[in-house]
């Protein structure tokens, strides 16, 4: 599905990412575990044209590296930033249906999303309860479950989350990540970002390690929970 | 109370509530301070001159043209003087506005002459009422603003097109995520407002006469209504545009012709001494 290949990412004359290479397969999770700074969401926003980059990135068969922003995610590449982002201003109902605006662009009437709505209030009950109500006044994990939603609400060929559980209460976390292994059931592969390493590792199926830029470690996630490196620096359990 | 004054201070701050308007919808949408908007009624007024004067079209239609015109002008100067800079410092951007204004004050005497312009009434004659008589074109510039106004929050509030212009006001990042073209709606919404403060212009024309000079004085005015209001309120600039509308009325009538300004900035000091956030104003700042 995504294929990204010896990526290169630059803020000035500071080099973030020094040639990443990563996969990303129909129906998988995949998860991103590296430590702050390590350049986790640069990845994100280079693959999501927010970050000029050197190297390849292709989606679904296509090359997009150099597309504009807003284009990529019309291919349905949707990112889900850390901070979650939701218009602080628009009611719930009104930031999802912003969401279907790459259906077909800038109209005066959103159209008819009913199905839409009801699916993702389906997945998050507390989303319809709230559904009048401004962004603004939700509590983090609404928002969360928000920003997630009115990206589902563009049907997303793949989603890439960055940090869903940041600031989270840990109760939230489980029921959140429930929710991204039932959206991935349903057939949207994820990629994930995380420093919460061992929650990552539990959902994902494969898992990537970034480092200073560098992605250090990649496998399969139940083998590298077992791993004495990941261990140690991510998992907090000296072997 | 003085109905005639009641009526023409009444228009002229819905004229002044036009202004202000635009100049909130800009500064939500990116949180500058347009310097130029004043210019946009200027600019406005001579266009629908143009078309009323000089091709002989009827000032309705020539109003509503002239109020498309201003929206592609909106758009140009998006492009051109805030979107090469949008990184930049907000410095840069007020300043470039400046600039763009002195295009457009100059740019309009190459085109129409610097000999103040008339051009015909949307509705003629006075209305007597008791002993006050009323210019109907007063009545009629608070009928257009206010149907103007009305529209403007509707397209924004009810819209789907409205919404997508919030969005990107209130994150820029976040909309061009959800795949927004940013450009394309913060285009949009420097038309708009270029068109509802353009169709100022034309209204004002009939009474005070157009010269290129007028944008300065009705944007610090238009300035004051804002800050008055509540800095970045809708609501807050339509309001704010009326008190300062009825205070240059009521001052000049009552006070000194010479010293209307200052008693706008009087109570300017007044409302900002008991309400610092202006009478909308949030406390926290958000561009919601």
């Amino acid at each position: 599905m995504l294929k990204v290949n010896n990526l290169v990412a630059n803020y000035g004359r500071i080099e973030a990412l020094h040639g990443v290479s990563l996969e990303v397969g129909s129906n998988e999770i995949v998860a991103l575990i590296g430590s702050n700074g390590a350049g986790k969401t640069t990845l994100l926003n280079s693959i999501s044209g927010h970050v000029s980059v050197n190297g390849k990135v292709e989606f679904d068969g296509e090359e997009i590296t150099k597309l504009k922003a807003h284009n990529i995610s019309r291919k349905r590449l949707l990112q889900v930033p850390e901070g979650r982002h939701v218009f602080p201003g628009l009611s719930v109902e009104q930031n999802l249906l912003v969401g279907t605006v790459i259906d077909s662009g800038i109209r005066i009437v959103s159209g008819n999303y009913k199905e839409d709505l009801e699916m993702i209030y389906h997945t998050f009950p507390r989303l319809k309860e709230r559904r009048k109500q401004l962004a603004w006044s939700l509590s983090g994990g609404e928002q969360q479950m928000l920003a997630i939603g009115r990206a589902l609400m563009g049907h997303p060929k793949l989603l890439m989350l960055d940090e869903p559980s940041m600031g989270l209460a840990p109760i939230i976390i489980s029921e959140l990540f429930e929710k991204i292994v039932e959206i991935n059931k349903s057939g949207t592969p994820v990629l994930l970002v995380e420093q919460n390493a061992s929650l990552a590792l539990c959902v994902s199926n494969r898992a990537y390690i970034i480092e200073r830029g560098k992605l250090t470690l990649s496998g399969d996630s139940k083998e590298l929970m077992k791993d004495p490196r990941v261990c140690e620096a991510y998992l907090g359990k000296a072997k | 109370m003085n109905l005639q004054l009641l009526i023409s201070g009444t228009s002229m701050g819905f004229v002044y509530g036009l202004i202000a308007m635009g100049m909130v919808l800009i500064f939500r949408s990116v949180g500058i301070m347009n310097f130029a908007q004043g210019e946009f009624l200027m600019f406005g007024g001579y266009i629908c001159y143009m078309f009323n004067r000089i091709f002989n079209i009827p000032i309705g239609i020539s109003l509503i043209l002239s109020s498309l015109i201003m929206g592609v002008v909106g758009a140009i100067f998006m492009r051109t003087a805030y979107w090469p800079l949008r990184k930049a410092q907000s410095k840069a951007i007020i300043v470039s506005a400046m600039g763009a204004s002195i295009v457009l004050k100059e740019g309009a005497r190459i085109i129409w002459g610097s000999i103040p312009v008339s051009m015909d009434k949307v509705a003629d004659g006075t209305a007597k009422v008791s002993t006050a008589s009323i210019q109907w074109q007063y009545v009629a510039i608070i009928v257009i603003a206010a149907f103007l106004m009305a529209l403007v929050y509707i397209l924004l509030e009810k819209t789907f097109i409205g919404h997508i212009m919030q969005a990107t006001a209130q994150d820029q990042y976040m909309a061009s995520l959800i795949g927004i073209p940013v450009i394309v709606s913060i285009g949009l919404t420097f038309a708009l407002s270029a068109m509802i403060t353009g169709v100022g212009g034309g209204l004002l024309a009939p009474i005070f006469f157009l010269n290129n000079t007028m944008g300065m004085t009705s944007g610090a005015k238009a300035f004051a209504a804002i800050v008055i209001g509540g800095f970045g309120s809708v609501p807050g600039a339509i309001i704010g545009g009326l008190i300062v509308g009825l205070v240059e009325a009521f001052g000049g009538a009552y006070i000194s012709t010479t010293y209307q300004l200052v008693l706008i900035y009087i109570v300017l000091v007044l409302v900002l001494m008991v309400r610092p956030q202006g009478i909308f104003g949030d406390r926290i700042q958000e561009k919601a």
